[in-house]
C-alpha cells in the first residue's frame, strides 16, 4: 500500500493517540470552552408530567426578571415540528414539536425556552414560568401500550408505530417435530449512553446565516435540519465540531434543543448557548434498549437449532429520533437474533411501541446487544434441556468458516472470518476444560463460581443501500473526505466524521501518511466543518469511521497521489513508473537529486483546486465483526453480589489500523456492556416518572467493578471495503449480557433471563440450592 | 444544576459562626465539606438564604485523645480520621467504617461533623458512632449541650440540632478490652450508599460478651442507626459461636425496617441485615 519502501507502515502499529496530550491535560476545546463573548444562555422548562394537556402558559414573571432576554413557548417560537421521513412498511414516524405544543408526551419534554445573561439567571427565571397542565393517563408499560384499546400517544395512530412480521416458512413443522422446544421471555432494561460530556450547543449569527458548534456526532445532518426548519439556504448554515467528550450514539441525533438554540441566536442576533446538565441528559436525551423479547426455540436431539419463533417488543418512547426515526431497535434486534448460528427456519413479529417515556435512539450496539443476549441465553437453555455442554452446543451451531459468505433470513450477508476459531481461542485462554473441576472444588469450600460464554456477530459500517432499504431515507449512508496539500508537503484532512473519543485524529493520519509516504506529523486531521469542500456525510455512528471515513480518505489520497505524480512527471519529463512520493515530494527512483517538492507542484498547478480534493465514499458491503467473550464470576448467595474474576475476549475486527486503539474500544464497549448486565437501568414509575434520574441511582460501572480484560485477536480483512476494517466501536457491548447472565446462572444452577442482575434477584435464586454450608 | 441565589458568609471563628446562625436560623445552612449540601443546592432541593461556610474555622479541626476519650473536631476531614494512628489503635471500628465511606476524593473533602449533622440513615459514621456510644457537643449563642446518639440521629436527614446550633465536637469513649469490632456492608458498587450494613462492638468476658458489652447497630434499616437490643442481649446470655451469631442475625432481620427502592426491596435488605450481622458478629468475636 505504501509508496515508501524504506519506512515501516504506520497502519498496524500502536501509534500513541495524538489527541491525548491535549485531552488529558485539560487543553481540549469542548463546546463550553469555546470563546463566546456576550453569549446568552438557555434553560429549558421541561414537563413534570409524562402525559398532559397544556392548559395555559404564563411567561410574564419570568420575562420580568432582570437579566432575562427572551422567553418562548411553542407559539412564540413559531417553528414547525422536526419531521423524520421513514419509509419502512407498517410505520408511522411521528413529528416532534421543538417545544411541546398543547400536549406533552414524556416527563422532561421541553415546553418553554428561557434565554438570559447567565445560566444561573436562566434557571432562576425557569422557576418563574407558570404552566397549567391537565394530566392524562400515562403509558409507561409497552405491553399495555401495544394493546389497541390503550390511549394513543399520538392521536389517530396505534401505539405500535412500527409493526412487521417475517416468516421463512417451516417454523410450525419444525416446532412440532423438534426433540426440544423451549419458550422464554427475555427482558433488557432501558439504558442511557452517559457520555462524560453532556449535550451542548453554541450558535451565533454569521453573515446571512448561522455558525453552530455542537457536541454532535452528526454535524452535517444538523446543518441540513437547521437550514430546512429556519428556511435558510444550506450554504449559510455552518456546523463545526469542537472536541467531543464521548457520544456512544446519544449524540448521533439532531435534537429539538439544538434547533431551538439556533433559532434563538438568529432571532436575537447574538450568540446563544445551551450546555445540558446531567439531570437533563438522563431525563431527556435519547435512551436505548428497553425490550421484551419472547422466543420459542426448537432444536434437534443433538442440539442443532431448527427454528426461532420470536416476538420482539421495543419500548420506543414518545417520539423517534432524527435522522434514524423510531425503528432502530425494532429493526436491529430481529435482524440479528439468529446471531452467528445456522438457523433453518425463522419467524418473527417486531414492534416499536410508543409510550410516555423519553424517545429511544442509538446507543453503542443499537438493538444487537439485546439480540445477542437472547441468542446466547437460548444456547445455554437448550444445552441445559439436552444435557449438553454449553461450549459444545455452540460448536455444533456456529456457522463454519467455509460457509462464509452466507446470507441470513434477514438479508445480512455475513462476510468473512472464523466464528469457531474465536470460540476455541477464548475457551483455551480461560482453560475451559478445567472449570467443572474448579467449580466443584469451590462448592465444596462453600463458594459459588460459574463460567459464561457469549458469541456474536454484528453489522457495522452500514452503507447507503442498507439505510435506503431499511426506510431510513434521511440518512445518506455515505461519507466524504477533503484533502488539501500545503507548501511544506503536508496535508490537511477533513472528514464528515467527528472524533468522539475513538482516536480518529490518529488512525486517519496513519492511513493518509502511509498512502502519501508522509511522516505522521505532516498530516493534520482537522475537525469536521460543513463548509469545507462540497462534503456530505452521515456522521460518526454504526462503527463506520474506519470503514467509510477510511474509504473516503483512501479515495481522496489516491487522487492526490495521482495528480502529484502526473504533474511531477510532466515537470521532470520522467515516466510515472519511475516516480515515488516521499516526505511530501516526488522523487525519481535511482536519482536522489531529482525531486520536485509540494511548493513547486502547487506553483505549477493549472488551477488552485488541483490539490484540494474531495471524495465521497460508499462501501460495497456492510462488514461483520465477531467475537467470543468468556467470563468467570463468583456469586455471594446471601448478598447477591457478583464479582467478575476473569474476562477473556477473542475478537476479529478485520484489518487493524492501531492495535492499542482497538483494545481501548473493545475494553470500553465491554465495560458498558457489563454496566447493562449488572448495574444500569432507567426505571420509570407507573405514572411515567423517571425515578433513576441521577448518577446516585443510575449506576455506571467504575474501575472497582470491572475485571482486567484479556483481549485476543483474529484478523480477517473485511472483503467489502478498501481498508479491510470491520469496525470495532460497538462490538464489546454485545456479549457481556449473555456471558454474565450465563455465568451467574451457572454458579447458582439457576436461570436468569432479565437484566440487570439485581442483587435481590440473584440472592433469591439460591433458596432452592442445597449448599454444603453457609459461607 | 445551578443553585438559586444565596448570601455567602465565611466566618473565621466558632463565635462568629454562632452569631451568624443566631441571625439566620433555619434560613442559614452550614457548609462544611459540601459533599451533600452542594448537590442539594445544585438540584435546588435546598434553597437557603445564606450559606455559612465554616471551612475557615480552623479551631474545629482536630483529633485528640484525652483521658482515654477520643475528641474529634467537627471540621475534621474523613480522610484525616481514616489515617489517624490514634483512631486506628483505639477505635479501629471508625477506621474500618471510613473505608466503606464513598471514595477518596469525597473523604478528602467530607467532614465528620457534616456526616453526623446530615444524619443520613444509610451513612457509615452515624452507625459506627452509635455503636461506640459517642456524644455530640452542640453550641449556640444560648450555650452548649451534649446529645447522645438517639438524640442526634432523630430521623432520616433530621439531626437533633436546633437551627441556631453548630455541632462542634464528637466524643467517643474508650472501648473496654478485651474487645473486637467489625463493620460490614453491601453496596451495588463500592462506595455507594449501602443496601445494608452493620457495626458490631463486642467486649469479651470468657466465651461470651460482658453484660451490656455488645453493641450491634444496623445501617439503612430505619429512620436512623438502628440498635438491635435483642441480639446484643443474647450474645451476653450465652457463648458467642456460629449458632448465636446466626440467632443475632435473625434478631437483626426482625429489628430492621428498611426501605424499598429500585436497587433492592425491603425483603432483600432485611435478608442482608440477617447475613451481614452474622458475619460481622463472627468477625468481631475473632478479633476480640
Amino acid at each position: 500500500m505504501t509508496e515508501s519502501g524504506a519506512r515501516e507502515p504506520f497502519v498496524g502499529r500502536s501509534i500513541a493517540r495524538r489527541e491525548d496530550a491535549r485531552l488529558l491535560t485539560g487543553a481540549g476545546e469542548f463546546v463550553d470552552d469555546l470563546p463566546a463573548d456576550g453569549a446568552l444562555h438557555v434553560a429549558f422548562v421541561r414537563s413534570p408530567h409524562a402525559s398532559a394537556h397544556i392548559e395555559a402558559v404564563d411567561l410574564e414573571a419570568a420575562r420580568a426578571l432582570t437579566g432575562v432576554v427572551c422567553v418562548v413557548d411553542a407559539a412564540g417560537l413559531g417553528l414547525g415540528p422536526l419531521c423524520t421521513p421513514v419509509t419502512a412498511p407498517s410505520s408511522f414516524s411521528p413529528p416532534r414539536p421543538l417545544l411541546a405544543d398543547g400536549v406533552v408526551r414524556f416527563a422532561g419534554e421541553p415546553v418553554v425556552a428561557v434565554v438570559a445573561e447567565s445560566p444561573y439567571l436562566a434557571e432562576d427565571a425557569s422557576e418563574l414560568v407558570e404552566i397549567e397542565y391537565e394530566p392524562t393517563a400515562a403509558l409507561s408499560d409497552c405491553r399495555a401500550a401495544a394493546d389497541l384499546s390503550a390511549p394513543q400517544v399520538h392521536d389517530g395512530h396505534a401505539n405500535a408505530l412500527y409493526d412487521v412480521t417475517y416468516d421463512s416458512g417451516g417454523v410450525d413443522a419444525a416446532l412440532a417435530n423438534a426433540a426440544v422446544v423451549v419458550e422464554r421471555e427475555f427482558r433488557h432494561p432501558r439504558l442511557a449512553a452517559s457520555p462524560i460530556e453532556t449535550r451542548g450547543v453554541l450558535a451565533q449569527p454569521a453573515g446571512d446565516g448561522l455558525q453552530i458548534w455542537s457536541s454532535s456526532q452528526v454535524p452535517h445532518a444538523l446543518a441540513r435540519v437547521v437550514a430546512s426548519l429556519l428556511q435558510l439556504p444550506e450554504s449559510t448554515v455552518r456546523v463545526t465540531s469542537p472536541d467531543i467528550g464521548g457520544g456512544f450514539g446519544v449524540k448521533a441525533h439532531v435534537y429539538a434543543e439544538e434547533i431551538v438554540v439556533a433559532a434563538l441566536a438568529l432571532r436575537l442576533g447574538r450568540p446563544v448557548k445551551w450546555i445540558e446538565d446531567r439531570a437533563e441528559n438522563l431525563l431527556a436525551a435519547s435512551h436505548a434498549r428497553d425490550q421484551i423479547v419472547t422466543v420459542r426455540a426448537a432444536a434437534d436431539a443433538d442440539g442443532r437449532l431448527l427454528a426461532f419463533d420470536a416476538d420482539v417488543m421495543c419500548d420506543t418512547g414518545a417520539y423517534g429520533v432524527h435522522p434514524h426515526g423510531h425503528i432502530l431497535e425494532a429493526l436491529g434486534t430481529p435482524g440479528m437474533l439468529q446471531g452467528p448460528y445456522r438457523l433453518p427456519h425463522y419467524r418473527y413479529r417486531s414492534r416499536a411501541v410508543a409510550t410516555h417515556k423519553a424517545p429511544e435512539g442509538a446507543y453503542r450496539g443499537v438493538g444487537l446487544p439485546v439480540a445477542a443476549f437472547v441468542h446466547e441465553r437460548l444456547m445455554d437453555i437448550l444445552a441445559s434441556e439436552l444435557d449438553l455442554d454449553r461450549a459444545e452446543i455452540r460448536r455444533r451451531n456456529l456457522i463454519a468458516a467455509d460457509e462464509l459468505p452466507l446470507t441470513t433470513h434477514t438479508g445480512q450477508r455475513y462476510d468473512s472470518g472464523d466464528y469457531v476459531a474465536a470460540l476455541e481461542l477464548a475457551l483455551a485462554q480461560i482453560d475451559y476444560p478445567s472449570f467443572a473441576e474448579r467449580r466443584e472444588r469451590a462448592r465444596a469450600a462453600g463458594r459459588l463460581i460459574g463460567i459464561g460464554i457469549s458469541c456474536y456477530v454484528e453489522y457495522t459500517g452500514v452503507n447507503r443501500n442498507v439505510y435506503q432499504g431499511r426506510g431510513m431515507v434521511a440518512i445518506p449512508g455515505t461519507e466524504s473526505a477533503h484533502l488539501s496539500l500545503s507548501d511544506d508537503g503536508g496535508v490537511s484532512v477533513w472528514t464528515t466524521l467527528p472524533a468522539i473519543g475513538q482516536g480518529t485524529e490518529t488512525t486517519f493520519a496513519q492511513l493518509v501518511a502511509d498512502e502519501l509516504g508522509l511522516e505522521l506529523e505532516r498530516v493534520r486531521v482537522e475537525r469536521p466543518d460543513t463548509t469545507v469542500g462540497p462534503l456530505t456525510g452521515s456522521g460518526t455512528f454504526a462503527s463506520r469511521s474506519a470503514i467509510l471515513g477510511g474509504g473516503a480518505l483512501l479515495e481522496s489520497t489516491r487522487v492526490l497521489r495521482e495528480r502529484m505524480l502526473e504533474d511531477a512527471a510532466a515537470l521532470l519529463e520522467a515516466d510515472i513508473a519511475d516516480l515515488r512520493l516521499r516526505d511530501g515530494a516526488v522523487h525519481v527512483v535511482g536519482a536522489p537529486q531529482s525531486a520536485i517538492d509540494a511548493a513547486e507542484l502547487l506553483r505549477a498547478a493549472a488551477d488552485e483546486d488541483r490539490y484540494r480534493i474531495s471524495a465521497g465514499f460508499d462501501s460495497e458491503g456492510v462488514a461483520y465483526p465477531y467475537a467470543t467473550h468468556v467470563c468467570e464470576v463468583e456469586v455471594d448467595p446471601e448478598t447477591g453480589g457478583v464479582a467478575i474474576t476473569r474476562y477473556v475476549i477473542a475478537e476479529d475486527c478485520g484489518r487493524v489500523i492501531n492495535p492499542q486503539i482497538v483494545e481501548g474500544q473493545v475494553a470500553g464497549a465491554t465495560a458498558q456492556g457489563i454496566g447493562g448486565a449488572l448495574l444500569e437501568s432507567l426505571i420509570y414509575s407507573e405514572d411515567g416518572q423517571l425515578i433513576t434520574g441521577s448518577f446516585m441511582d443510575y449506576l455506571l460501572p467504575t474501575a472497582a467493578e470491572l475485571p482486567a480484560f484479556e483481549i485476543h485477536h483474529l484478523q480477517t480483512p473485511a472483503p467489502g471495503n478498501p481498508t479491510g476494517a470491520k469496525g470495532v466501536g460497538e462490538g464489546g457491548t454485545l456479549a457481556p449480557g449473555g456471558a454474565i447472565a450465563g455465568a451467574v446462572s451457572h454458579a447458582l444452577s439457576a436461570e436468569f433471563n432479565a437484566l440487570p442482575l439485581l442483587p435481590g434477584r440473584v440472592a433469591a435464586a439460591p433458596l432452592a440450592l442445597k449448599l454444603s454450608g453457609p459461607r | 444544576m445551578k443553585p438559586a441565589p444565596f448570601d455567602y458568609l465565611a466566618p473565621q471563628s466558632v463565635a462568629e459562626t454562632l452569631q451568624l446562625l443566631a441571625r439566620h436560623g433555619a434560613e442559614g445552612k452550614v457548609l462544611a465539606g459540601g459533599q451533600s449540601l452542594m448537590p442539594m443546592l445544585n438540584f435546588r432541593l435546598a434553597q437557603p438564604e445564606a450559606v455559612i461556610d465554616i471551612n475557615n474555622v480552623a479551631e474545629l479541626s482536630y483529633i485528640t485523645r484525652e483521658q482515654g476519650e477520643l475528641r474529634i473536631g467537627a471540621l475534621t476531614r474523613h480522610a484525616e480520621l481514616e489515617r489517624s494512628p490514634i483512631v486506628a489503635a483505639h477505635w479501629p471500628l471508625l477506621t474500618e467504617a471510613l473505608r466503606w465511606l464513598a471514595h477518596p476524593p469525597i473523604r478528602n473533602r467530607g467532614t465528620v461533623g457534616g456526616s453526623v449533622a446530615h444524619a443520613d440513615p444509610a451513612a457509615e459514621l452515624p452507625v459506627a458512632l452509635t455503636a461506640l456510644d459517642a456524644r455530640f457537643i452542640a453550641e449556640s449563642h444560648r450555650g452548649g449541650r451534649v446529645l447522645d446518639p438517639g438524640e442526634m440521629f432523630a430521623g432520616p436527614l433530621q439531626s437533633g440540632l436546633e437551627p441556631d446550633e453548630l455541632l462542634v465536637e464528637i466524643r467517643v469513649p474508650a472501648v473496654p478490652s478485651p474487645s473486637g469490632c467489625a463493620f460490614v456492608e453491601h453496596a451495588r458498587r463500592h462506595g455507594d450508599f449501602a443496601l445494608g450494613g452493620v457495626a458490631v462492638v463486642l467486649v469479651r468476658d470468657g466465651d461470651r460478651c460482658r453484660e451490656g458489652g455488645a453493641r450491634i447497630v444496623l445501617l439503612g434499616a430505619g429512620p436512623g442507626p438502628r440498635r438491635v437490643p435483642e441480639a446484643e442481649a443474647l450474645l451476653a446470655a450465652g457463648p458467642v459461636d456460629e449458632e448465636s451469631a446466626r440467632a443475632a442475625g435473625e434478631a437483626a432481620g426482625r429489628a430492621a425496617e428498611p426501605p424499598s427502592d429500585p436497587h433492592a426491596d425491603a425483603g432483600h435488605r432485611r435478608r442482608l441485615a440477617v447475613a451481614l450481622t452474622r458475619r460481622a458478629v463472627l468477625q468481631a468475636w475473632e478479633r476480640a
